[in-house]
């Protein structure tokens, strides 16, 4: 190579560096679908757990960007006060042992106890496996639930159409493409996660549509709508709690899935019912339909189409309404047992732990426990079981 | 020779380099240099000390908030885990820990004021935060009350402070309001950054290398920090752009996403040194990166791992000017690593 030839390589490199250089990304790193390579992975300098991952586990990756301070447009699932108050709830709460006298509340019995040992989040020392199924309790991780490549249908590996909208605000697909899945849940084509790898799932994603204008947040006026399909896919890994109705005596699971419709009678209750003082002589409330909703009882209502569904409804549930997993209890974690969006011990909402006094209690634990609500003074003092509104008292 | 020459990129150059062709050379380094991304050479690096320990060994905390004060050239941590606060000779040895009858529960950040004044911030959902001011014994003090608040900055409920000169700097993490009190609690003026970034928001995104402008709602600070001079820095992970807010109004940014040394993954707290250098944590890369006063990458440090030196997932971090030391709290209940910087 002679001297000139050095100089045309050279000045030829020279451009290619700045192309390279310059060829940044110019699109979202991560919305709704899957997001760039090194978010998560490392060619150099990854960890020995498993695939190339910029954590110790798949949870420690995610929550280096969902945790922190939480807001109705925090994507926090994780704050250091309790404050991310998600549909989904706060993975602090797993952390958070309450005892008063005569009980305690573990923290682990207060959510999906995921994996994330940067993060402080240790495996559920009580289950070996899920509850009515055989998720392993070790392998437990954001990612055994939401499929952190947004596959759908097994991806366009396996033929499906690639993604061009998230799935999780009604948007409509662009053209040649799909939306994602509800919250890149897992479908039936997952495998429940690369540390659980063969844990095939059965069902696939529910639909439900958050409203975009307050992502991570709910209330009675901005909540996701939830369609159909829920129950099932919890029945993923809890297929053996997932009944459509009522069994025999002595072995009572409370029904939930898309055959488990709301009656005529637990229709009424839920769109009359105010709180337990308002009940009247017939066990009524004086509610009605179009104000009814109530963001610790959330529905289904019944239909498979996102375009039907309004994250801003406040309308009650009607004859194609049914009853939900998370009509009773967060996905990710709660201040309460068994992840339940109220405390499912308490004979009076008032008394739910934790409560003032109680051990473990910082901060504002009470307050956030009920989403800033102060049940109290918002529902009375003398404020039963939510289940009453369906069931009345 | 020749055949030497065919088989040898760099007999080549060095060849060339005899034939004092520095043309040539000079454009093998450009490119080197543009393709895997080092930095420009840099006299200053950091040396590994210790991690803050007490006698039975290191503290294994996990993500607390740091603070020095250097007067006393003490460092003082607080766990938001257990509730307590503990302060650290310059040896980095336990010496104190507050927290049995201090509520600290809550308290989301805090920082050192004048005579060993400990400023605590405590968020509330609704209306305002409460400032409570302990004094250096840690016995606590009438709470500050934030007043004369403009309706703009109604509610104000910050999450993070720094203590200078006097004032308290106050950020509130999700609206980016950044309020300045005095210590009596008194608004003295205040910043929308959410607001002036919307407005840059072109110039964001016709710079090379940008992602697109985020969702503004669901952009929030991470860390900030204010320089002697009043220079605002904070970090802004969703768009991966670490801003500096001069004296001026005029607002500053720098910072492109990656991978490779010197980009940014998930950016969080930030310092600056008395010469001007700017670390900024990265919790995804779990790196701290130096850039001097123009934003030139200087060197990063620091590496996923369980070696002494190496970090876990680095959060909060506070510099000593007087000592050049450096405190980087972090996860993996790998505690606070102190560093000490050495060159210029």
């Amino acid at each position: 190579m002679t001297p000139k030839s050095v100089h045309i390589a050279a000045t030829a490199a020279f451009f290619l560096g700045v192309f390279l250089v310059n060829v940044g990304t110019v699109r979202s790193f991560h919305n709704g679908g899957v997001m760039e390579c090194n978010g998560c992975h490392s060619m150099h300098n990854a960890n020995e757990w498993g695939p190339l991952l910029l954590g110790s586990d798949p949870s420690s990756v995610c929550l280096n960007c969902h945790s922190g301070t939480g807001g109705a447009n925090s994507p926090s699932v994780f704050s250091a006060d309790g404050s991310a108050m998600t549909p989904g709830g706060d993975f602090y709460w797993l952390n958070k042992t309450f005892t008063w006298s005569g009980g305690e509340s573990r923290g682990e019995s207060h959510g999906h106890n995921v994996v994330a040992l940067d993060f402080g989040l240790t495996r559920d020392q009580r289950l070996v496996e899920s509850p009515g199924g055989n998720y392993p309790s070790e392998n437990l991780s954001c990612i055994s639930c939401h499929d952190p490549h947004a596959k759908k249908g097994g991806g366009t590996r396996l033929g499906a159409l690639p993604l061009t909208v998230s799935g999780s605000y009604g948007e409509l697909p662009g053209g040649g493409g799909v939306t994602g899945n509800y919250r890149l849940l897992g479908d039936s084509r997952y495998e429940g996660g690369s540390a659980a790898v063969g844990y095939r799932f059965s069902y696939d994603a529910p639909v439900a549509r958050q409203n975009i204008l307050g992502k991570f947040g709910e209330t009675d006026e901005s909540h996701v709508d939830y369609g159909t399909g829920m129950s099932e896919w919890c029945g993923n890994c809890h297929g053996a709690i997932l009944q459509d109705s009522h069994l025999g005596a002595g072995s009572f699971v409370h029904p939930a899935g898309n055959n488990a419709m709301l009656s005529i009678e637990t229709i009424s209750m839920y769109n009359a019912y105010i709180n337990t003082g308002d009940l009247l002589a017939n066990g009524t409330g004086t509610g009605i339909a179009g104000t009814a909703y109530l963001q610790f009882v959330p529905f289904e209502r019944g239909t498979g189409d996102p375009q039907l569904l309004d994250p801003t409804s406040t309308q009650g549930p009607d004859a194609n309404s049914k009853v939900m997993c998370l009509s009773c209890h967060r996905a990710h974690g709660s201040a309460f047992r068994s992840a339940g969006r109220w405390d499912f011990d308490a004979a009076l909402l008032a008394e739910s732990h934790p409560g003032p006094g109680d051990g473990g209690v910082s901060g504002n634990d009470v307050l956030y426990s009920y989403y800033n609500r102060d049940i109290s003074i918002e529902f009375g003092p003398g404020q039963g079981q939510f289940c009453e509104k369906c069931h009345g008292a | 020779m020749d055949t030497f020459r065919k088989a040898s990129f760099f007999c080549l150059l060095k060849d060339n380099m005899m034939k004092k062709s520095f043309l040539t050379y000079s454009f093998l380094v450009s490119i080197f240099l543009l393709i895997f991304g080092a930095s420009q050479a840099s006299g200053i690096e950091v040396v590994f000390l210790h991690r803050l320990a007490d006698f039975e060994g290191v503290i294994p905390s996990l993500f607390s908030r740091v603070a020095v004060d250097e007067d006393q050239t003490e460092a003082f941590t607080l766990n938001p885990r257990d509730n307590t606060m503990r302060i650290f000779n310059s040896r980095g040895m336990e010496v104190f820990t507050l927290g049995d009858d201090v509520a600290l529960s809550g308290a989301s950040d805090f920082d050192i004021g004048a005579e060993g004044d400990i400023y605590l911030v405590y968020p509330r959902r609704e209306g305002f935060s409460e400032i409570l001011r302990l004094d250096y014994k840690g016995e606590p003090q009438p709470a500050i009350s934030l007043q004369n608040f403009p309706t703009d900055f109604q509610p104000f409920s910050p999450s993070l402070v720094q203590y200078i000169d006097g004032l308290l700097y106050l950020v509130e993490a999700s609206s980016m309001d950044l309020v300045v009190i005095d210590t009596g609690g008194r608004f003295q003026k205040g910043y929308h950054l959410k607001a002036e970034l919307l407005e840059l928001k072109d110039t964001f995104q016709n710079s090379p290398g940008r992602d697109e402008f985020a969702d503004p709602e669901s952009m929030t600070i991470f860390g900030f920090y204010v320089d002697r001079e009043g220079n605002i820095f904070f970090t802004v992970p969703l768009l991966f752009t670490t801003f500096k807010r001069q004296m001026d109004g005029t607002i500053k940014m720098f910072g492109v996403s990656g991978g490779a040394k010197g980009k940014f993954g998930v950016i969080a707290g930030i310092v600056t040194d008395r010469e001007g250098n700017i670390y900024i944590t990265d919790r995804l890369r779990s790196v701290v990166l130096i850039f001097d006063s123009s934003f030139n990458f200087l060197t990063e440090f620091g590496f996923r791992g369980f070696r002494d030196s190496s970090l876990i997932v680095p959060d909060d971090l506070a510099i000593n000017n007087e000592k050049r030391l450096l405190y980087i709290a972090q996860g993996g209940r790998k505690g606070v690593s102190v560093f000490r910087i050495v060159g210029e």
